[in-house]
């Protein structure tokens, strides 16, 4: 009898310790991904909302301008890499605006 | 009005529940944010639907290490004005909020494991597993 309640409490007590580092992994793990992210949910919020509203239209912009096709030689390879940044940047409404700028630029030494 | 009184005794209730649970205001804080920023663009006529964002009961496939209990485990997104909304919408709006890796981790580390894109009248929704998108490998390797 004794020694069942012995073993039960052990038992009882592995799993509390286990618990209870379980408990802590995760909000060690929590804290370390929040503290690599932003606190700025404000403009993550803002970015989303702008690039459901606004992206498709500036991308389909930039594309046209950036289209290697009316480049020459090592234009043409700027225009590529600027024009694969743009596809990847689809959906960022805040990557397009810097892209913009980029694209703007490149369009200036150009003439 | 009766369905205004329920839905704003339900939020708070859910914000006291995630204060609770978490130990911290970060997840009333996104939802706060995210309601603000989507009503704003909203009034400015520059976002033809409304949305808003609520905490809601995720899939329990969907799991992963830093889940919290599956009835709050979703991070909602009702389109308010859902008339003519397909599911082909439904799933672009998914891709602009799974852009960004980081913020997706982030809403991982909040317990969140489901992103729900809904209608607010319409049966289908769209629901993605986060851990698709983003994973916590590497910090759980270096910890």
């Amino acid at each position: 009898m004794k020694m069942s309640i012995i073993i039960g409490t052990c038992l009882l007590l592995i799993f509390i310790i286990l618990y209870f580092r379980k408990i802590k992994f995760k909000r060690r793990l929590r804290n370390k991904v929040l503290q690599d992210g932003t606190s700025d949910y404000k403009g993550v919020a803002e970015n989303i909302a702008l690039s459901i509203a606004k992206s498709r239209n500036l991308y389909k912009e930039l594309i046209i301008k950036a289209h290697p096709d009316r480049f020459l030689d090592s234009k043409k390879e700027i225009a590529t890499e600027l024009s694969s940044r743009i596809t990847k940047a689809k959906k960022n409404y805040s990557e397009l605006l810097h892209l913009k700028e980029e694209v703007e630029n490149f369009l200036n030494n150009n003439k | 009005m009766s369905n205004n009184i329920f839905s704003k005794i339900t939020t708070f209730l859910n914000r006291v529940v995630d204060v609770v649970s978490q130990g911290n205001l970060e997840r009333v804080k996104i939802l706060k944010e995210f309601n603000y920023v989507f009503k704003e663009v909203y009034m400015q006529g520059e976002l033809e639907r409304l949305c808003t964002v609520t905490t809601s009961a995720g899939n329990p496939q969907y799991k992963h290490e830093l889940s919290t209990f599956y009835l709050r485990s979703g991070f909602k997104i009702t389109v308010e004005n859902d008339s003519n909304l397909t599911k082909e919408d439904l799933i672009d709006i998914s891709k602009y909020v799974i852009e960004s890796a980081p913020f997706v981790r982030q809403l991982m580390a909040l317990g969140y494991d489901t992103l729900i894109i809904k209608g607010k009248n319409s049966i289908y929704g769209v629901q993605i597993p986060l851990k698709e998108i983003a994973n916590l490998q590497n910090y759980m390797l270096n910890r």
